[in-house]
C-alpha cells in the first residue's frame, strides 16, 4: 500500500517560482489530495500536515478557492472518522490561511465550530460559529 | 474498474451524467459483477418509486397576487425626480445618520442573539453528524470501503479518464 | 448516452431562443413577458420550496418573494437562457434566509390540490388490492419523510435532481458547488433514500428483496 504513496510523492512537483497555469496547479492539487487520503487510509497521520501544506500554499485563484474548502472538508471528515480531531483543526487552519473570500472562510469556521463541539470545547465552538455568521453577513450571503 | 469505483458512479450512470468512456467502463463492469448489478437495479427501482411519489403537486400562487408587488426599485434618476433639487441634502443626511448610528447599533449586539446562535450551531452539528454517518455508512455497506472524491479532478472534458478507475 | 437519450431530462416548456426573447422583453419592463415567465416556472419553484421547507404556506409566500426579487434584479442576469437556474438560486436564497438551521416539518398535500395523477403515479399506485393502495400511500409518505430528514446539503441537490430533473451542471450553477461535490452528494442522498425504503419494506412487508 505504501508503494503508490511513494510513487505519487516522487512524481508530485513541488510549488516553485514563477507563474503556473491553472491546469498545472489543479493537477498538482489532485495528486496531493490523493496522497493525503492515502496517508490517512494507512494511518500515517504524522505526514498529513506536511502534504496538505503543499496544497494550501499554492495560491489558488479566488474563483477556484472553493475547491480548497471542499478538499479541506473531505480531509477533515476523514480525520474525524479516524478520531484525529486536533489534526483536522490544523488542516482547517491551513485552509483558512489560503482562502480570501469571506463566504469560504465562513464555511471553514463552521467546520471548525463543529470540530470544537466534538472535542467538548463548547466555548470555542460558539466563538467560531459566531465568526462564521459574521463572515456570512460580511459576504452578503444568506 | 473496481467495485468501489463502479458503486460511486452508479447514480451518475443512471442519470446519464457519465462521459462515453466512463459509461462503457461501468457497463462492462456491471455485465461481469452480479453484486454491482443488483446494487444498480435497486437504485434504479428506488428512483422509480421516488419519481412516482414526488410530483409537482402544489399549485403556485396566482399571478394576480404578484402583480401589485412588482415595483422596481427607484433608479437614481427617479430619486432626483421624486425629491427634485432636495435629493442631495436628503441623501447626505441619510448617509451621515447611518455613519453615526450603525456602529452604536452593532456594539449593542445588532448580530445574532446567543440563544439563536446556540440553536443554529446545534442544528449544524446534527446535520454534520448525519452526513458523517451517511458517508461512512455507505463505506460500510457497499462492496469495498474507502470511498471519497477528489475536488481537484478535472470534470470538464467529456471523454476524460475516470479518476477512480485505476486505468 | 445523454440525459435526453435516457429519457430522463425534463421536457422544456420553451426553447432557448424563445426564453432569450421573453427574458429580454421582461428586462425592458414588459410585465406581460414576465407574466409568461411566471406561468412557465412558478409551479416548479413552489414545489421546490415546499420540498425544502415542508410548509405550503411558506412555499406560497417565498414563491412570491422569489419572483418579486427576480423582477427587481433581472438586469443582473447576464445570460438570458440561464434564467431558470438563476431563478432557482434566488429561491434557494429565500429558503436559506427564512429557514437557516431549521428542519422542515412536511405538510401533507391533498390530491385535490394538484393535477390528476400521472401515468407513473398510477403505476406506483396500482388499482389492485386495497393492500397495494395502502402500501403505495405509505411509501409516498415515507419518501416525503425521508427527504425531509436528509441534511440540507443533500436535500437540495436530491430534490433538484430527482424531482426537477436538472442536469448536474445546472445543479452546480444553482447551489454554487463543484461538480464533484454535487455528484457525490446526490449519490449519498440516493443511497440513503434507497436504504430507508428497503428497510421499511423489509420491516413492514417482508419485501426487502424488492430493492
Amino acid at each position: 500500500m505504501l508503494l503508490p504513496v511513494l510513487i505519487l510523492h516522487f512524481l508530485a512537483v513541488l510549488p516553485g517560482e514563477g507563474q503556473r497555469d491553472w491546469d498545472e496547479v489543479r493537477r498538482i492539487a489532485e495528486s496531493q489530495h490523493e496522497i493525503v487520503m492515502l496517508l490517512i487510509q494507512n494511518e500515517k497521520f504524522e505526514e498529513v500536515l506536511g502534504e496538505t501544506e503543499k496544497i494550501f500554499s499554492m495560491n489558488f485563484p479566488v474563483e477556484y478557492q472553493g475547491l480548497l474548502v471542499e478538499g479541506a472538508e473531505e480531509i477533515s471528515d476523514a480525520l474525524i472518522h479516524n478520531k484525529q480531531h486536533l489534526l483536522a483543526q490544523k488542516v482547517l487552519d491551513q485552509c483558512l490561511e489560503a482562502v480570501t473570500d469571506a463566504d469560504l472562510q465562513s464555511r471553514v469556521c463552521k467546520i471548525k465550530a463543529y470540530l470544537f463541539k466534538k472535542m467538548g470545547d463548547d466555548e470555542e465552538a460558539v466563538n467560531f460559529f459566531r465568526k462564521a455568521i459574521d463572515l456570512e453577513k460580511k459576504s452578503g450571503q444568506p | 474498474m473496481e467495485c468501489r469505483t463502479c458503486c460511486e458512479a452508479l447514480t451518475a450512470f443512471l442519470d446519464g451524467e457519465l462521459s462515453g468512456l466512463e459509461r462503457r467502463a461501468v457497463e462492462e463492469h456491471l455485465a461481469a459483477c452480479s453484486a454491482c448489478q443488483e446494487n444498480c437495479e435497486s437504485l434504479r427501482y428506488s428512483e422509480h418509486l421516488v419519481g412516482a411519489a414526488l410530483d409537482e403537486m402544489l399549485a403556485p400562487p396566482s399571478w394576480g397576487r404578484i402583480v401589485p408587488r412588482l415595483e422596481p426599485r427607484p433608479s437614481w434618476l427617479d430619486l432626483r425626480r421624486l425629491f427634485g433639487w432636495a435629493w442631495q441634502p436628503v441623501f447626505l443626511t441619510v448617509v451621515v445618520l447611518a455613519v453615526l448610528l450603525v456602529p452604536g447599533f452593532l456594539e449593542n449586539g445588532g448580530g445574532v442573539e446567543d440563544a439563536e446562535l446556540e440553536m443554529m450551531l446545534s442544528q449544524y452539528v446534527r446535520e454534520r453528524d448525519e452526513m458523517e454517518n451517511l458517508h461512512y455508512g455507505i463505506i460500510n455497506t457497499e462492496p469495498v470501503g474507502w470511498v471519497y472524491y477528489n475536488p481537484y479532478a478535472d470534470h470538464s472534458s467529456s471523454e476524460r479518464r475516470n479518476p477512480y478507475s485505476g486505468e | 448516452m445523454t440525459n435526453e437519450d435516457k429519457g430522463r431530462k425534463r421536457s422544456s416548456a420553451v426553447s432557448g431562443d424563445q426564453l432569450d426573447v421573453l427574458v429580454a422583453k421582461a428586462k425592458s419592463g414588459d410585465v406581460g413577458a414576465f407574466e409568461q415567465l411566471y406561468h412557465l416556472y412558478s409551479r416548479r419553484i413552489v414545489n421546490y420550496i415546499y420540498r425544502m421547507t415542508g410548509s405550503r404556506a411558506e412555499a406560497d409566500d417565498l414563491t412570491q418573494e422569489t419572483f418579486i426579487q427576480a423582477f427587481r434584479k433581472l438586469d443582473t442576469l447576464k445570460e438570458n437562457t440561464k434564467f431558470q437556474s438563476w431563478l432557482f438560486r434566488i429561491a434557494q436564497n429565500q429558503v436559506y434566509q427564512e429557514y437557516r438551521g431549521k428542519r422542515p416539518q412536511i405538510d401533507s398535500i391533498d390530491e385535490e390540490d394538484g393535477p390528476e395523477l400521472t401515468d407513473a403515479q398510477k403505476l406506483a399506485t396500482p388499482s389492485g388490492t386495497p393492500e397495494n393502495q395502502i402500501l403505495a400511500s405509505e411509501l409516498r409518505e415515507l419518501i416525503n419523510q425521508v427527504i425531509g430528514e436528509l441534511p440540507e446539503k443533500y436535500r437540495e441537490v436530491f430534490v433538484l435532481s430527482a424531482l426537477h430533473r436538472f442536469s448536474y451542471q445546472e445543479i452546480c450553477e444553482i447551489v454554487g458547488r463543484s461538480l464533484a461535490s454535487v455528484k457525490s452528494d446526490i449519490h449519498r442522498a440516493r443511497v440513503q433514500v434507497r436504504d430507508r425504503i428497503k428497510a421499511y419494506l423489509g420491516e413492514n412487508y417482508g419485501m426487502s428483496n424488492l430493492l
